[in-house]
């Protein structure tokens, strides 16, 4: 009974808008910084857990460093001067955050091509292969089995790109579009072990990543093994899949061991700086809303009580205590921040749940479950406006004890 | 050792008041030798009823509210069982006003956004000693039974007057200070009131110090002051 004639006495503060308006301000506030600290770990779980997820490992193209000391055959404190070794690539094995790695696989076997008999054009070429899992782009006829005389090719980009911009204005020749190139036949012959096998080779694709001519890597291990000379001594690259190409301390192992990279934009370290950014955005902004609607609440409050200071003073008078007073007032602003608070709290798992199904629909593997600091970050929210609005309204209930008094010493 | 007990014990012992030299600072420079309140020192005795008359302006509420508290620019000293009241915290203050000391103010001082049954139940609900059901029958004691869920904005200043006198009565005290408590009503009202206030009086066994314009013989007081 007493606590709703209470209330009824500060009406004023039941009208008052601006509860809803902080209301609304704190819960946003709150939902901005629950939805960033959990994507933030969102996201770092996710990198953590990416084994297993190609499309989420960075991928790099480790070449050695090209300098006079290799020239000279002297070596550098883990590698050999001369390609990498077997230890060599143990080292890179071994290093934290390196998930896979291969060696760049060169032909051994002898071939001739001539793009046209009739025109008479030869082109003395290389070929290369890696696993299908560490290029940028499998493009569509990018296969081979036994028995097919047609070989798919990829080249890289680079290489189109200087024949159009340099060699064709050099030596005044058309300039060649990837479909044109894509259609123009190069007959491949394979030579071993006075054996020949005529084959068609198309170029299917370009690679930004791998600066080179790249044939599917089963061709490539059937050739070698058919017509093949053996092993190449040295492994000139290596193709590494790394949980983050932009982590420091890999990009200092690169530099301590004279190793370069192919510059690829790091997609984890992407994920992470967009993580990070979120993280400080939403959590900047949560902030500035939460401090808003704190100073909202703290001001409509008061503005409230100001109205309402004969009726606080006057019941100060009678024998209500100011305790009792402020709570009674805090359990009203409680109805509001806890409203709000619930209400964050149900759209953040809403929106949680939608991005850990839209991770999942895209492969990377999310977790559902809310992360604690999280919940931490909002208890401390929610904890801190209740208590800086209880200290407000206890100061202003006694402010008006002792207003109430009709003169003070 | 009385100051050891806790305010729950100490408030089923009467109270004891007493005046020593008390001038208020708006009077330091008035004659007041004729007085017999001001810088005298008084004592009140449990169960004293005393009447203080004066005419107007010369301090009747200014001493009401200095015994209810509410003024503390005063030379001089205001005892409650010999401890000085600058002495007291909003809690001692409280819990006198809340089970000791009740008042009906010479500006009645009501919730004139309240009903009168509201307003009569603002103040019962406090401690919680009287109903619904008595509150209505104090209310028809003094002729505004009928005026329950009226707005007190809408009421006249004598059945204002009414509803502060009931709602004065509606706590355990053991003094009632009566700021021109009657200035406003009619004869019937009067003596109706007198009669409430008396029972009320009798049931806490309570003292009562009534400030007025001139003397009356509406209780049994044991001795007048003149401000």
């Amino acid at each position: 009974m007493s606590k709703q004639l209470l209330q009824k006495v500060y009406h004023p503060v039941k009208r008052n808008g601006t509860m809803l308006a902080a209301s609304a301000g704190f819960g946003i506030g709150l939902l901005f910084v629950l939805f960033a600290v959990q994507f933030y770990f969102d996201i770092q779980n996710t990198l953590r857990k990416a084994g297993g997820k190609k499309g989420l490992y960075d991928v790099e193209i480790v070449y050695k460093k090209v300098e006079v000391a290799n020239s000279l055959n002297l070596f550098s404190k883990n590698f050999s001067a001369a390609g990498f070794t077997q230890n060599d690539i143990e080292t890179i094995r071994d290093f934290k955050g390196v998930h896979a790695i291969v060696p760049f696989r060169l032909n051994t076997f002898n071939f001739s091509t001539d793009l046209n008999e009739k025109l008479n054009i030869y082109a003395d070429l290389f070929f290369e292969s890696v696993p299908d899992n560490f290029l940028d782009t499998i493009p569509d006829g990018w296969f081979w089995n036994i028995g097919d005389t047609v070989v798919p090719v990829m080249m890289s980009r680079d290489f189109l790109d200087l024949y159009n911009f340099n060699v064709t204005i050099l030596y005044d020749l058309p300039q060649v579009s990837p479909e044109i190139l894509r259609e123009i036949p190069l007959h491949l012959t394979l030579l071993g072990y006075g054996d020949t096998l005529p084959l068609e080779a198309r170029i299917v694709g370009f690679s930004q990543r791998v600066p080179s001519i790249i044939i599917p890597d089963n061709f490539m291990r059937w050739a070698n093994r058919n017509y093949g000379r053996g092993p190449h001594k040295n492994i000139s690259k290596i193709a590494v899949q790394l949980i983050d190409a932009s982590d420091p301390a890999w990009l200092h192992f690169l530099e301590e061991n004279k190793l370069e990279t192919r510059n690829e934009t790091p997609k984890n370290g992407i994920l992470k700086q967009m993580a990070t950014l979120v993280l400080s955005l939403g959590s900047v902004m949560g902030i500035v809303f939460t401090a808003l609607s704190i100073l909202i609440f703290v001001l409509s409050l008061r503005l409230s009580i100001v109205q309402s200071k004969k009726e606080l003073s006057l019941l100060i008078i009678i024998g209500y205590a100011p305790p009792i007073l402020t709570k009674n007032l805090f359990r009203f602003l409680l109805r509001y921040a806890l409203g709000s608070a619930i209400i964050a709290c149900i759209l953040f798992i809403l929106l949680h749940l939608t991005l850990v199904w839209w991770m999942n629909k895209l492969g990377m593997s999310a977790a559902s479950s809310v992360h604690y600091l999280s919940i931490v970050a909002g208890i401390f929210l929610l904890a801190l406006a209740l208590i800086v609005n209880y200290f407000s309204i206890r100061k202003s209930v006694f402010n008006c004890y002792y207003s109430g008094s009709d003169n003070i010493n | 050792m009385l100051w050891v007990l806790p305010y729950s014990i100490i408030s089923i012992i009467n109270l004891k008041i007493s005046f020593q030299n008390i001038i208020p600072l708006p009077l330091l420079e008035r004659d007041l030798s004729h007085s017999e309140v001001w810088n005298k020192s008084i004592n009140i005795e449990p169960g004293d009823k005393i009447q203080v008359s004066a005419p107007s302006g010369t301090g009747k509420s200014t001493f009401s509210h200095i015994l209810y508290g509410l003024r503390k620019d005063f030379k001089g000293a205001l005892l409650f069982d010999a401890d000085n009241s600058r002495s007291f915290s909003w809690k001692r203050w409280t819990a006198l006003r809340k089970n000791k000391i009740s008042i009906v103010f010479q500006d009645l001082r009501l919730f004139t956004n309240l009903n009168v049954l509201e307003n009569l139940e603002i103040k019962a609900a406090l401690t919680g000693n009287y109903s619904t059901d008595e509150i209505i029958e104090m209310a028809s004691a003094l002729h505004i039974a009928d005026k329950l869920i009226q707005k007190v904005a809408s009421l006249s200043i004598g059945e204002r007057q009414r509803v502060a006198l009931i709602r004065a009565l509606l706590q355990p005290f053991h003094y009632l200070i009566l700021d021109e408590p009657f200035s406003h009503l009619d004869r019937d009202n009067r003596e109706a009131a007198v009669g409430l206030i008396k029972e009320s009086c009798k049931k806490n066994n309570a003292g009562l110090i009534a400030c007025q314009l001139h003397t009356d013989k509406c209780f049994d007081y044991d001795y007048n002051l003149k401000l």
